[in-house]
Parts: C-alpha cells; sequence; structure tokens
C-alpha cells in the first residue's frame, strides 16, 4: 500500500522574487527531481508542500504540466511559507501530490478563455493561461484580467509583458490605487471586468483571488451575461491531509481537496451555502 | 452454519487461549472508563449494557491520537531523509463492544477507508476484529434507534454475542475472526435461525430517550442549514471539544511537527475538533467557522447529513457520551429534533 503522508524529494532549481522583500514577499520555487517533474499534474491541481520542523502547506501549482518541472508561487504568510521562500537553489523540498481535481482544459478547446485574478489568486490561473499559450492555436481567444494592491504587488511581471507582445493574449493589469508612472488601469479587477466587458459568447471565465475578488467577479460576469456552467474558479479551504479525511475543508458532504478545489459557479450554487465565496 | 450456542467460559477460555493476540474488553463504566487488555485478574465480560460502556470510546485501538506518520532527518547541506511510519500492530480483538461503539467502526471505516485509505488507520484495521454483543440495558443519553442501530444491531461487527442465561449465542459475520471462529465452532452447538430471532428479539426494546428518527430529518437539516436556531444551540458551547474527542466515530485530525532537534523530528496525526476556533482557520486570517454557532453546525450535520449523505448511514452511533460529558449540557439530539421539527 502506498504512504500517502511519506513525500517525494524534490530539487528546488530556480527560486525566483517576484515581488520586493517585506510582509507581502511572493517567491517562485521550480521544483524538479532529476530534471524532470517530481509528479505528473494538470492544470489547477495543488501539491503539500513541506517545511519539516514547521509542516505543510497547500499550494497550487502554478504552471501547466510540461514534463520538466513543477512551480510554486508562495506569499509570505506564516511558518512555513517564510521558510519555504528561503530556500535556496541547489537545496531539496519534500512535496507530495498532486492533490485535487483540475480545471477541464481539454473540454475547452475551441472556446475563448477568460482569466481574472486578484493578487495571489493568479498563481493557480497562471497553469490554466500557460495551458492555453502552450495550445493557442486549439483556443478561440485568451483575455487575462489581473490585478494586485499596487505595482510592487504584480507578479510574473516580465511575463505579462512578453505576452502582450507576442499578441497571444490581451492583458488587462490593474492597481488598486494610484501611482506614478502606471499606464494601465486603476482599480478592482471586477471593475476593469466591467469596462472592458468582454462577451460571454463562446467563453469560459476562470477566476482565482481573495474571497471578495471571487464574490465580486461572480457578479460582474453574470451582469456580463455569463451562464453559470460557463464560470469557473476554486475554493481553496484550510487542508492538513490532502486526501479527504481530516475534516477541515469540507463545504457541506464535499472535500474541497479531492472533490475541489476547482469547481464551476452551477456546482457552487448547488452546494451548502458556506461554499458560497464570500462565506 | 454460522450461529452456535457455548458457554461463556467457553468464550473466555477460547480467547485467553489463543496466544499472539491482544484481547480488549471495556474496563467499567464511568468517567476514567476505557477499553483494556483481558489480563489474568480481568473477567470476560458477561453481558453488557449502558452501565459497562466506558467513557472513552474504542477508535484510539486503531486510530490513536499522537501517531507518528513519519520520522525525518535533515542534513546541514539542506539534504532530506524521510522515513514512513510503520502502523502495523499485532492481532487486537475487541470484545463485549455495546452496538454503538461496534457500529463506530462501520462510520470510521467509510469515513477513513474509501477511496484513498488514510494509512495509518487502514494498517491497523487490518488486525482489528470486533466481537460485538447485544446491549441489555440503555442509559438515559442513549439515543441508537434514534439513529438507525438498536441494541441488538450488528453494524460493524464480526462476530456478534447474545447473553441468554449463562450462554450466549455466537454469530458469525464475516471471515475476519475465523481463528476465533474455529476454535468456538468445534463441538458446538448449532443455532437455528427460529432460535436467534427469539433470543435477539429480547433485545429489541427501543430506546425511548428521544423521539425522532434521523434518517427522515435530514431533509429538514439540510434546509436548516441558515436558521437562526443554530445560535441558540451553541450559545452556552465553551469550544471544548470534549463532544468531539469522546465520540466514538468522530474523526478529524491535525498533522503536526515535533522536532527533536533542529535537523530531525517526526510528524504526528492528532485528535483535533471542529469546535476549536483555529480549525478552518487559513493563514490569510480568513475562517469560514468563525463563530461557534458554525461550528456545532458542522459537527450535527457532518453526523447527521454530510456523512449519510456521502455513505448511507448516520455517523452517530447514539451512544449518548457527548450529552452526558458536556460540561454545559449541550444535548444533540434535542438539537436535530428541534432543526427538524420534531416536537
Amino acid at each position: 500500500m502506498t504512504d500517502e503522508y511519506v513525500p517525494v524529494i524534490a530539487e528546488i532549481t530556480d527560486n525566483r522574487m517576484e515581488t520586493p522583500p517585506g510582509d507581502r514577499s511572493i517567491r517562485t520555487l521550480r521544483v524538479q527531481k532529476d530534471g524532470h517533474a517530481p509528479f505528473a499534474h494538470k492544470s489547477g491541481q495543488c501539491a503539500m508542500l513541506s517545511s519539516f520542523g514547521k509542516g505543510e502547506s497547500m499550494i497550487s501549482i502554478a504552471c501547466p504540466p510540461n514534463g520538466e518541472y513543477l512551480e510554486f508561487s508562495i506569499l509570505l504568510q506564516g511558518a512555513v511559507t517564510t521558510s519555504l521562500q528561503y530556500l535556496e537553489k541547489g537545496e531539496k523540498i519534500a512535496l507530495r501530490g498532486p492533490h485535487g481535481n483540475n480545471f477541464p482544459v481539454d473540454e475547452w478547446k475551441g472556446k475563448r478563455i477568460l482569466v481574472t485574478g486578484g493578487g495571489i489568486g493568479i498563481a493557480p490561473l497562471r497553469s490554466v493561461y500557460g495551458y492555453v499559450l502552450q495550445h493557442r492555436e486549439q483556443f478561440a481567444g485568451l483575455d487575462i484580467f489581473y490585478g494586485a494592491r499596487s505595482s510592487a504587488d504584480l507578479v510574473y511581471k516580465r511575463e505579462f509583458d512578453e505576452i502582450m507582445k507576442s499578441g497571444k493574449a490581451s492583458v488587462h493589469l490593474s492597481i488598486d490605487r494610484a501611482e506614478p508612472g502606471w499606464n494601465h488601469f486603476v482599480g478592482f479587477v471586477a471593475a476593469n471586468l466591467s469596462r472592458v466587458a468582454p462577451s460571454p459568447q463562446n467563453a469560459i471565465a476562470v477566476t482565482c483571488g481573495p474571497p471578495i475578488h471571487i464574490k465580486v467577479t461572480l457578479e460582474k460576469l453574470k451582469a456580463l451575461g455569463f451562464a453559470d456552467e460557463q464560470i469557473y474558479t476554486t475554493l481553496e479551504r484550510k487542508m492538513k491531509c490532502g486526501f479527504g479525511k481530516c475534516g477541515r475543508c469540507n463545504i457541506g458532504n464535499i472535500y474541497t481537496c479531492t472533490k475541489g478545489p476547482v469547481f464551476s459557479y452551477a456546482q457552487i450554487k448547488k452546494m451548502m451555502p458556506e461554499g458560497m465565496p464570500d462565506r | 452454519m454460522s450461529v452456535i450456542r457455548i458457554t461463556a467460559d467457553t468464550m473466555e477460555q477460547a480467547l485467553r487461549e489463543m496466544g499472539d493476540v491482544r484481547v480488549l474488553v471495556p474496563s467499567g463504566a464511568g468517567r476514567k472508563g476505557t477499553y483494556v487488555e483481558l489480563g489474568p485478574d480481568k473477567k470476560l465480560p458477561r453481558e453488557c449494557g449502558d452501565h459497562t460502556k466506558p467513557s472513552s470510546p474504542p477508535k484510539g485501538i486503531v486510530f490513536p491520537n499522537n501517531e507518528r506518520l513519519l520520522s525525518y532527518s535533515l542534513g546541514v547541506k539542506g539534504e532530506i531523509s524521510v522515513k514512513g511510519a510503520d502502523h502495523s500492530q499485532k492481532m487486537t480483538i475487541l470484545y463485549g463492544t455495546p452496538p454503538c461503539d461496534t457500529a463506530s467502526f462501520r462510520a470510521l471505516d467509510a469515513a477513513l477507508l474509501k477511496d484513498i485509505p488514510e494509512p495509518g488507520y487502514a494498517r491497523k484495521r487490518d488486525n482489528f476484529g470486533v466481537v460485538g454483543m447485544a446491549c441489555g440495558r440503555q442509559g438515559r443519553w442513549c439515543l441508537c434507534t434514534s439513529v438507525g442501530l438498536s441494541p441488538r444491531s450488528t453494524e460493524g461487527a464480526d462476530i456478534m454475542v447474545f447473553p441468554d442465561g449463562g450462554d450466549i449465542l455466537v454469530q458469525r459475520l464475516t471471515g475476519k475472526l475465523d481463528r476465533l471462529w474455529k476454535i468456538l465452532e468445534a463441538g458446538a452447538k448449532t443455532v437455528s435461525d427460529h432460535e436467534l430471532s427469539s433470543v435477539a428479539h429480547k433485545y429489541d426494546f427501543k430506546v425511548e430517550n428521544f423521539a425522532f428518527t434521523a434518517e427522515k430529518l435530514a431533509g429538514a437539516l439540510e434546509k436548516g442549514f441558515e436558521s437562526p436556531y443554530w445560535k441558540e444551540f451553541s450559545e452556552r458551547c465553551v469550544s471544548c471539544g470534549i463532544c468531539t474527542f469522546l465520540c466514538p466515530t468522530c474523526h478529524c485530525f491535525d498533522i503536526i511537527d515535533v522536532p527533536a532537534d533542529e535537523l530531525s523530528g517526526r510528524r504526528v496525526r492528532t485528535w483535533d475538533t471542529c469546535q476549536f476556533p483555529e480549525f478552518t482557520g487559513e493563514t490569510s486570517a480568513h475562517n469560514p467557522r468563525k463563530e461557534k454557532s458554525t461550528r456545532q453546525r458542522q459537527r450535527v450535520l457532518h453526523k447527521f447529513l454530510y456523512h449519510y449523505q456521502n455513505h448511507g448511514h448516520m455517523m452517530c452511533t447514539g451512544c449518548g457520551r457527548c450529552i452526558r460529558y458536556c460540561p454545559v449540557d449541550i444535548n444533540i439530539a434535542e438539537g436535530v429534533m428541534k432543526l427538524g421539527g420534531v416536537k
């Protein structure tokens, strides 16, 4: 019998600074085992990263499947994430996974994909728009809406510049408050979404971010005419085991670590009310 | 042939002579009661009821608190080595549990073995069997017949025992304890279905402390999620979690690292409770169950709705411990009845 608790030992092959050091520092770790991804995954799945002596944290896998590596964009929050941020290239990391279900990206081929991310919520979405960019000719379009508190809090800045230049997607960046030199939108992501008003025609919208971001984005998407079945989000809860046993990530009778974190808005509406993103 | 009549002494002798087997029996009712080894000075229980039911449930035998999940050691250059835990245990037979405690293993199996098994529980469960006993005396807080069980139900049992005078009727329900069964069966008198049902019928009394049928209330509980009653129900709660720690089926757990020094330590699975505010508290400070009303709601609905939806039986087995030992007299049965619209 495999032991679900025993992690894979892999290597940190990159640790990039995404935002300046400080109490909202975000760093992206690249993890490999013998030059390959430690395990196969699908867009939207998560992994449990260990910092021995401190504990484990469930972190979204922030890249589409590529066979070569896994990436995790980690926001400094508690003891585990702090210690993960200090890991240097060449050091080892213990992780287990993949956990949870995935975005049905293959079923979405032929459609226009709209992602809207708030803050570190862009990390799981990178596995979606990254997948679309990998198979761009099979999708009708790609719109990326992404915002953070300030320009310093934006992650993947260089990547977004490259995507914009490539013309493979339209990228709509925003920050909450005006700053000198900022030439994109100022305001919340949802407001930017209303301003651009993308059409729901043949589209799938995927959103992730803080609960308030998800709540307001759902409202805006509905106002734009998106059907519940066209909207997807992730409902993360506190998780310890990652395989549906420890009993804390449930929404009603659904354990988000195994049946989630990915749900359509149509599914969320059928769940117990504590699944609503503002709960 | 799956039912025999033997004397209780024969059973005791058989269990004592099995050799490489650990036999656990109720130590007795009351606040320090638990399940203990059948030592030479301890008599095998001849009967069972609320007066023999220990305050601690038997779940810890296969689901111990503070169980090691792995050991780790770190090198000075960041190397990591991890050794998984050996969860095996000596073959263990639990004897003389009342149907509420016996049925707890049906609920725990469903919760912990389905889909991806919890490794520690699964391994210990392999070497663990239950000889349940029909219950002859109800207590003030019992509610087994409200949750789909009864003083004679066999759910969770590998072998079931029905005391009948000085004799016992022994019913084989699974093949798990076949070594014991073969010893008992040799030379024993076979019992007809008719005889079994007439003896079992003596245990057919209805437990009437709380007049409700949980299955019929599931729909009402689902609709009652947003009910203002949860606030009233939990008003006195001090969030101590005793209701869940003493519950035979509550199994929610935490995983924590226990460092021995800077470079080595263990990762441990500990019992946890949905009643602690931090149980669902995320590092970001978001907590979907900040209020104690939402936490008590989770406890009640997990037992009476969610587990039922997922596994087809109630997670409450009606033992009554959570009611009896609650320091502020919160009564889950009354709560379920109120929400379910039972007067």
